[in-house]
């Protein structure tokens, strides 16, 4: 009986170590296939360096089509592909349910009123708008 | 205790993970065959903070023997959570030969290494000035990679 049962544990945690590595396996090949981690990357990395040079008072319009295309092919709004963390100083970018690629920015500065909006209604058009304010720092 | 077939077992495993870091190898391998390594933004990300230490330091004619990490970060508006999260590295020394390190002290070595072009786990560094007595010199590096996560 015991001799059974440890047969069955054996596989099970053999199962489940298999099941494990091939799910984030994919998980992290499915994004790379449909290009939607490099076209995460490369924006994450633009909009941070734009971010980095930036000053309190700027605001900014970014032409993001590319990304809002992707991510409409899988299933994400646009509304929702790109955040900032003014906690943390990071900037996600997601274009894919699920998942989304960060990057931090080392200008303590605040990113205020961002929003990813359509020109026309459909993702062909798509911007990333926002402000830069001085750090707010009562609280913290 | 019955403890036949224990070594086999052990072994067996041993097989079992060898299998799959071959898999994960493969896969990883023709990803960047096919993708190639991604966007690497540590030099521009050095050079844009050196920028803005180097303009800071001009503009505040910090006495950086007596400059502290608060002070830096609160005159120059550098974000203290990124610059020291292990990635991120800014030196600085004056004619008079005082320093001024934040970040990981060891990018100072890791720096010049060869393999930093290749490995992106080391950081790229962009200076200012030269690091002999009697000049300024400002050294800035990051290894900052971006990373994925769930959203």
């Amino acid at each position: 009986m015991d001799k059974r049962a440890n047969i069955v544990m054996d596989n099970l945690i053999h199962i489940v170590i298999f099941a494990m590595f091939f799910g984030i396996m994919f998980w992290g090949i499915g994004s790379y296939s449909d290009g939607s981690a490099l076209i995460e990357d490369i924006y994450a990395k633009e909009i941070v360096r734009l971010i980095n040079a930036a000053e309190p008072g700027m605001s900014f319009k970014l032409d993001v089509s590319k990304l809002a295309v992707v991510a409409n092919k899988n299933g994400k709004k646009f509304e929702e592909t790109i955040y900032v963390d003014n906690v943390n100083n990071e900037l996600r970018v997601s274009s894919r349910l699920g998942s989304g690629t960060i990057y931090k920015f080392f200008n303590d500065v605040d990113i205020v009123n961002f929003r990813v909006e359509s020109v026309s209604g459909n993702s062909i058009a798509t911007r990333f708008l926002f402000e830069v304010v001085e750090r707010q720092r009562a609280g913290v | 205790m019955n403890k036949k077939g224990v070594l086999g077992t052990g072994v067996l495993y041993t097989v079992y993970f060898l299998m799959m870091a071959v898999i994960a190898i493969g896969l990883y391998g023709g990803l960047v065959g096919y993708f190639g390594t991604g966007y690497d933004y540590r030099k521009a990300e050095s050079r844009a903070l050196l920028d803005s230490v180097r303009d800071c330091i001009k503009e505040q004619n910090f006495d950086l023997a007596s400059l502290t990490p608060e002070d830096f970060y609160n005159k120059c508006i550098i974000a203290k959570k990124v610059i020291e999260d292990g990635e991120h590295l800014i030196y600085v020394k004056d004619k008079s030969g005082a320093e001024f390190t934040l970040g990981v002290t060891d990018f100072r070595n890791r720096c010049f290494l060869n393999v930093r072009e290749k490995n992106k786990d080391y950081p790229i560094c962009s200076s200012y000035g030269k690091d002999v007595s009697g000049e300024d010199y400002i050294l800035v590096g990051s290894s900052q990679n971006s990373r994925r996560a769930l959203a």
